[in-house]
């Protein structure tokens, strides 16, 4: 690490040790959502596991299973030596995703659903 | 001490160095030969001389001018860059004076000049001397007044017990960087031409080629910082690297703030101790500030400071 990289985004994650999601699953959830929302983008790069791992006091290899969930999901590429970075298709991914999302709403229209009745079905799906 | 106890003896500090000049020269000015000696060889014999007259008709004006410039400097400047610039004044009125009066004294009920002799050893207490009283003056003189601490504070990021949060930030120089790697090359450069001059020559530029290197080494080494906060506390690294790192445990932070970190009003860049605290600083812009228990403030230049001094306060108020 004796590189100063300029773009590592500044991210804040958290864990919770007392729930029943692993945490390796809670990490990458949190990546997922920084992705979705815009905070991280195509070619930010991820902070170094070990720094990850010091500061959540997880063990480093739970950081590293974590970045190999993103990475078998397409989120995020992983280079030796190189560190993490969000790929290219993360973006494509979500606007993907954004389309689909445009679809169930024009469906939810055709159906003559209102806006809350529509969020409280997403929300059954998704709770 | 009050601002204006400071200024006032930091002027003090200053107006001493031609003051004491004039006195030496006005005590032994019967004394001295024709000419002085004003330069030496290696060997510590004289090399160049001057006649006393002009000797003091350079050097005691030159002082008083530098000395002047110093007092105008601490009692009417209020800049982050005061107390720096005051020290350097201070450093260069006190060696001017110093060069002078060691001359005027070494020459004093010396019939020939050419017996006087010098060496390394006096030039480093020469030097020493304007450096202890450009420090002198450095700390004495007062900073202005404290730039105000950015306003809005967002909320602590709250932190459910138990739970353990982490935020990874950066703070980069992109100026350092090509400073460092324009030294770097200077000193590569002259290391290089070093072979091919003369010895006299060879030694001189291989110095300053070595010492470019050192110092590009130095501003490359404080062009970008690493900052960690968790539950355990906040870790500043130099570099990249992963040492030295600047660690605050928790238990001793009582809060943290946001502010514009001005380097100068900090002592400078890289790892500081400042008249304020210690400083961790590789830009201008913003940065935390930690409020330490027992211990004087620590500032960090950090991007997105405001997430880190939401944090700090957040894992300070699960902790209590």
């Amino acid at each position: 690490m004796l590189v100063c990289s300029s773009n590592m985004r500044t991210m804040l994650l958290r864990v919770d040790p007392g729930s029943s999601v692993g945490l390796a699953e809670q990490i990458a959830g949190q990546v997922r959502g920084q992705v979705a929302d815009g905070a991280l983008r195509p070619g930010d790069r991820l902070p170094p596991a070990r720094q990850l791992a010091a500061g959540l006091d997880v063990n480093m290899h739970t950081v590293l299973r974590a970045y190999a969930m993103l990475r078998d999901e397409g989120l995020v590429e992983l280079r030796r030596g190189r560190g993490a970075h969000v790929t290219a298709a993360a973006s494509e991914q979500r606007t993907a995703l954004r389309n689909q999302v445009r679809e169930v709403v024009s469906s939810a229209t055709r159906l003559g659903l209102s806006r809350d009745e529509l969020l409280d079905e997403i929300r059954k799906a998704f709770p | 001490m009050t601002t204006r106890l400071r200024a006032l003896a930091a002027a003090t500090v200053l107006a001493v160095a031609p003051t004491a000049l004039l006195v030496v020269w006005l005590v032994v000015r019967d004394d001295l030969p024709a000419r002085l000696a004003t330069h030496f060889g290696l060997d510590g014999t004289p090399s160049a001389f001057q006649p006393a007259g002009v000797f003091v008709g350079w050097i005691l004006p030159l002082t008083a001018v530098i000395a002047a410039a110093g007092v105008v400097v601490v009692t009417r400047l209020r800049a982050p860059g005061t107390p720096v610039l005051a020290g350097v004044l201070g450093y260069l009125a006190w060696l001017f004076a110093a060069v002078g009066a060691d001359t005027l004294l070494s020459a004093r009920g010396v019939a020939d000049p050419g017996d006087i002799r010098s060496g390394a050893g006096h030039i480093l207490a020469l030097v020493a001397v304007g450096a202890a009283a450009g420090l002198l003056v450095w700390r004495l003189t007062p900073l202005g007044p404290r730039p105000d601490t950015t306003g809005e504070r967002p909320p602590a990021v709250p932190v459910a017990p138990g739970e353990r949060v982490v935020w990874l930030g950066s703070a980069t120089s992109t100026v350092a960087g090509r400073i460092a790697g324009a030294l770097a090359l200077g000193g590569i450069v002259l290391l290089a031409l070093s072979w091919f001059v003369p010895s006299d020559a060879f030694v001189l530029l291989a110095l300053v080629g070595g010492t470019l290197l050192l110092v590009a080494l130095a501003v490359g080494w404080c062009r970008c910082v690493h900052v960690r906060v968790d539950n355990d506390g906040v870790v500043a690294r130099l570099g990249g690297l992963p040492w030295p790192a600047f660690a605050t445990p928790m238990e001793r932070i009582e809060g943290a703030s946001v502010e514009m970190i001005e380097p100068l009003r900090w002592g400078g860049w890289g790892y500081r101790l400042g008249p304020r605290g210690s400083a961790i600083v590789v830009r201008r812009g913003p940065g935390i500030v930690l409020r330490r228990t027992g211990r004087s403030d620590l500032a960090i230049t950090v991007d997105d400071a405001e997430t880190a001094a939401a944090l700090v306060d957040g894992l300070v108020a699960v902790r209590r």
